[in-house]
């Protein structure tokens, strides 16, 4: 195995590594009931302010927003049960983050551009590499000594005279 | 043999490639993000079923207006816009006090009944006052601000709003759209 190709064995492997860490990670401890609450608060924008959250918003609303969403999580509502029940009451502007199908596009789109552009920028650059790199052979080199022969010849008859 | 040089202008068209994908990245991710809320999200639904304490003592059940046309409006008594409408909240209920399938409730949220009792004692108010501990109410209607009222038909369901100060005739469309005879 060549040394690129270990290289690229180990790269990968530390991927693979990191990707299962962190699944392992998140899976580790599940979110308390005030984690859920203010998570979910983050998400929701508070209605009587201007692009603030509830979780952000010092506003009696949003705080009554964060009471009604800490009460409903320990009620057992699901956190899409609770996004639910204000996207039926403001309308889907309420959440600060898209969901659902939108949601996917809204944010699978851009890393997928950013993987292409980056995918790109590597291609040009070991192409760059790649070109840079190439040595002149023994065939080069006598095509160059036979073309430099060949435009000196002239001048140095004239000078010899 | 000698390939051709790597061209430097790939390299600049390779970066200009990722900036642009960037900021179309940057641009698509805004997409789905509204900053407006839908004003109709409510219309339609089965209104809300509150259970309220009302400003001269008891319980205003919500779900026990069943049968009658129900206009519901929240206000407060710091709030400017709510003292501009009412004068034309006391019109149209005087105007309607004889109606016997109409109902109107007052809705108080982020006050307290002190002022409340202070400001309806100086005030021509012809309507039922209902207090609104916790914003439970506002939340269940959907309110972004005060005033804002909203038209129940009587099998209970929502179907105007009016946010903003409403004047007579926008009460009584109101008041039309809850009868189902717009």
């Amino acid at each position: 195995m060549s040394r690129r190709w270990l290289r690229r064995v180990l790269a990968g492997l530390v991927l693979v590594v990191a990707a299962v860490s962190l699944t392992l990670a998140s899976q580790a401890t599940p979110p308390t009931a005030a984690e859920r609450a203010h998570h979910l608060d983050t998400e929701l924008r508070c209605p009587v302010c201007q692009g603030l959250s509830v979780a952000d918003s010092p506003s009696s609303t949003a705080k009554a927003i964060a009471d009604d969403v800490a009460r409903r999580v320990t009620d057992g509502e699901s956190d899409e049960q609770i996004r639910q029940y204000y996207v039926g009451r403001y309308g889907a502007g309420i959440l600060l983050a898209p969901s659902g199908t939108p949601g996917v596009i809204a944010e699978g789109l851009p890393l997928l551009l950013a993987a292409l552009a980056a995918t790109g920028l590597v291609l040009a650059l070991r192409r760059g590499r790649r070109r840079s790199g190439r040595v002149a052979d023994a065939q080069d080199e006598e095509i160059v000594a036979r073309l430099r022969a060949h435009a000196s010849g002239p001048a140095d008859k004239e000078r010899a005279r | 043999m000698i390939g051709r040089p790597a061209h430097p202008v790939r390299l600049v068209i390779g970066v200009a490639a990722v900036v642009v994908g960037l900021v179309v990245a940057v641009l698509v991710s805004g997409l789905g993000r509204s900053s407006i809320f839908d004003p109709v999200a409510v219309l339609g639904r089965p209104a809300p079923a509150d259970v309220l304490p009302a400003l001269k003592g008891g319980r205003i059940d919500l779900a026990d207006l069943r049968g009658k046309a129900v206009l519901v409006n929240f206000w407060n008594t710091w709030c400017q816009p709510c003292q501009e409408e009412a004068p034309a909240l006391a019109g149209f209920t005087a105007r309607h006090a004889d109606d016997a399938t109409f109902v109107m409730v007052g809705v108080v949220h982020d006050d307290t009944p002190e002022a409340v009792s202070r400001w309806v004692g100086t005030h021509d108010v012809g309507w039922q006052v209902a207090l609104d501990p916790g914003n439970r109410a506002a939340l269940d209607f959907g309110t972004t601000g005060q005033p804002e009222t909203y038209a129940i038909s009587p099998d209970g369901v929502i179907v105007g709003k009016r946010a903003g100060p409403a004047s007579v005739d926008d009460l009584e469309r109101l008041l039309d759209l809850a009868r189902g005879t717009p």
